[in-house]
């Protein structure tokens, strides 16, 4: 376009380059330039930094970017008394939370596409957790489970469940759990809003078919809701899974990773690790196992995404 | 038919005691938080909870208002979250419309990317980049923090609203084009009305990271003064020693208002972009 508004010709070389910079090939460049670009900086490039600064003793200190191998790795599985039970916590933290925010959701979703009256109001109180800031969740929740003043005990000993009072967030044996309804307060409104989507696709007509077929609630259940929530779902769990698995906030606000390690998180000892100790190379190694134990959902989550699309 | 009719109040009996359980579990917490931001001290800490406060008082708000940094806190969280969002807006834009409308090399990749780049620990992005902004001289920087919410709203928020562009008819923009208008033209008059609840979801999506988020915040804000709510919630929980609850719940109420008012008038709106990519139809 802008040939034509010059009165003078453009030299040959530069004729060219605009003639082919104007091209229709060329145009979807313009658009995604100010998308690729910061992508590419701000996600792509950490990334890679991130992995490289694994392989490196680098803190903030002595700023030493030489390759080290896999010196962090060793240490971290040979000689890191955390890292074991960090992993493990990790592990038990994420299960957990997947498991019972998919069943809390799926018996959400089925009560929610009931047609029956209030369902808006239920349907936007099973979904507030969503607007509250993971650290505002934490701080409340902990109040909840104060051992002297908190609603928890005092609900618990008037129903006659225990009968003395329980610091839930500073004994071993409960902090996990404590932690866990936190997260899974927060996250199991996901799970209520892909399931319930992926319920009100289901044709009322197929629950009629299969009803004059003499299938039961529970066979409906099994042989036509199971079935047909089966992509939602996946997508659900995974993204849980991924979203559990990488969980910061509201441990770091509840317990920061005590009493005595029990909810020990491998995303708290990799911020402590680099922002506490300075040990950035140690902590992106932490990082980078995680992201190795991400891979699998990560993978899966993203081809079902694609294969939805095409 | 007896029978039908019969069955179907039993499904309604056990689908209302179900959500009865759950909201109380879901809503309590913000009841807690609300009633209590009103409570005076001698009915906080009671060994037997106040449900309502017998004499409700302001005092907390009036004491965080005042007493405490919060109101700069909020102009703060304000200010980092809105000009997050109209970034992500531009960028998230023109991005979900190239790769909506047209074929180009690498379109797959950059898709895949988009999906995966927000499923990343959060650490392991952390570390460098907090890296590179020490170089950059960004940490402790209002810009600093918009910059990293920013990419952490685009991957999704370009999938999100390539879905939303899908589903806008592309003969809009021709026949708008056969008309006389320039691409850009039938971007502006023609295609943006009719995409705008998809980019309202958007927006939604991007304030909301940008208001909630706490560990990058928590990682590059050193000056008090600049701190967001979500850090400076925190901070004063660290430095009030034995806990002053009602003060924190006001301040907590302060947080999810906003939040919870946008969630109210774009309910809808979230849902169906959330879901946009997941469900077919």
């Amino acid at each position: 376009m802008s040939t034509k508004t010059l009165s003078v010709p453009l030299p040959e070389g530069l004729e060219r380059l605009s003639r082919r910079l104007s091209n229709r090939h060329i145009t979807p460049y313009y658009y995604l330039l100010p998308t690729v670009i910061p992508l590419l900086l701000l996600t792509v490039y950490p990334l890679l930094r991130g992995i490289y600064l694994a392989f490196t003793q680098y803190n903030l200190y002595n700023k030493d970017t030489t390759l080290v191998g896999a010196f962090n790795f060793i240490e971290l599985t040979t000689n890191d008394t955390l890292f074991w039970g960090a992993l493990a916590n990790n592990i038990l933290w994420t299960v957990g939370i997947v498991v019972i925010t998919y069943a809390l959701g799926l018996f959400t979703a089925i009560a929610l596409n009931e047609n029956m009256p209030l369902q808006g109001l239920f349907r936007g109180l099973a979904l507030i957790p969503w607007v509250c800031p993971a650290v505002v969740a934490a701080l409340t929740w902990r109040w909840i489970f104060d051992p002297h003043f908190g609603m928890l005990n005092y609900a618990l000993m008037e129903v006659g469940l225990i009968d003395r009072q329980i610091g839930w967030l500073g004994d071993k044996n409960t902090a996990l759990a404590a932690t866990m309804v936190v997260a899974i307060w927060k996250l199991f409104p996901f799970s209520v809003v892909m399931l319930l989507a992926g319920l009100q696709t289901v044709p009322e007509e197929l629950y009629e078919a299969g009803a004059i077929d003499g299938a039961g609630v529970l066979g409906r259940f099994r042989y036509i809701t199971v079935p047909l929530l089966n992509r939602v779902g996946k997508i659900a769990i995974l993204l849980t899974t991924i979203w559990a698995f990488n969980h910061f906030d509201s441990v770091y606000v509840l317990t920061g990773g005590g009493p005595g390690d029990t909810t020990m998180l491998l995303s708290i000892m990799s911020y402590l690790n680099a922002f506490r100790f300075f040990k950035i190379g140690y902590a992106s190694a932490v990082g980078v196992v995680m992201l190795i134990l991400l891979l699998l959902p990560i993978t899966l989550y993203t081809r079902q995404v694609l294969e939805d699309v095409e | 038919m007896e029978k039908f009719v019969r069955r179907r109040l039993v499904r309604y009996v056990f689908a209302y005691a179900w959500l009865l359980i759950i909201s109380t579990f879901t809503a309590f917490p913000f009841f807690w938080m609300l009633t209590s931001s009103f409570k005076a001290r001698p009915e906080i800490f009671t060994r037997i909870p106040v449900f309502f406060p017998k004499e409700p008082t302001l005092a907390n708000y009036n004491y965080v208002l005042t007493e405490t940094p919060a109101g700069r806190y909020f102009l703060n969280s304000l200010y980092i979250a809105t000009v997050t969002t109209l970034l992500a807006l531009v960028l998230t834009t023109l991005g979900a419309y190239a790769l909506s409308r047209f074929q180009f090399r690498m379109r797959r990749s950059l898709g895949v990317w988009l999906i995966a780049g927000q499923m990343f620990p959060g650490v392991l992005m952390l570390i460098p980049l907090f890296v590179t902004l020490t170089r950059l001289n960004l940490v402790n920087t209002y810009a600093g923090l918009i910059i990293v919410y920013t990419m952490g709203a685009l991957p999704f928020s370009t999938w999100m609203l390539k879905g939303y562009f899908d589903t806008v008819p592309r003969e809009l923009e021709d026949s708008a084009m056969i008309d006389g208008c320039s691409r850009v033209g039938a971007i502006r008059r023609v295609f943006l009305p009719v995409a705008a609840p998809g980019i309202a979801a958007v927006a939604l999506f991007a304030f909301t990271i940008a208001w909630q988020e706490f560990m990058f915040a928590l990682t590059m804000m050193k000056d008090q003064e600049k701190y967001p709510l979500s850090v400076g919630i925190n901070f004063f929980v660290g430095i009030a020693g034995s806990v002053v609850w009602g003060n924190i719940m006001a301040m907590a109420v302060l947080i999810i208002v906003p939040g919870l008012i946008f969630f109210l008038f774009l309910q809808r709106y979230m849902i169906s972009g959330l879901t946009a990519g997941a469900v077919k139809g």
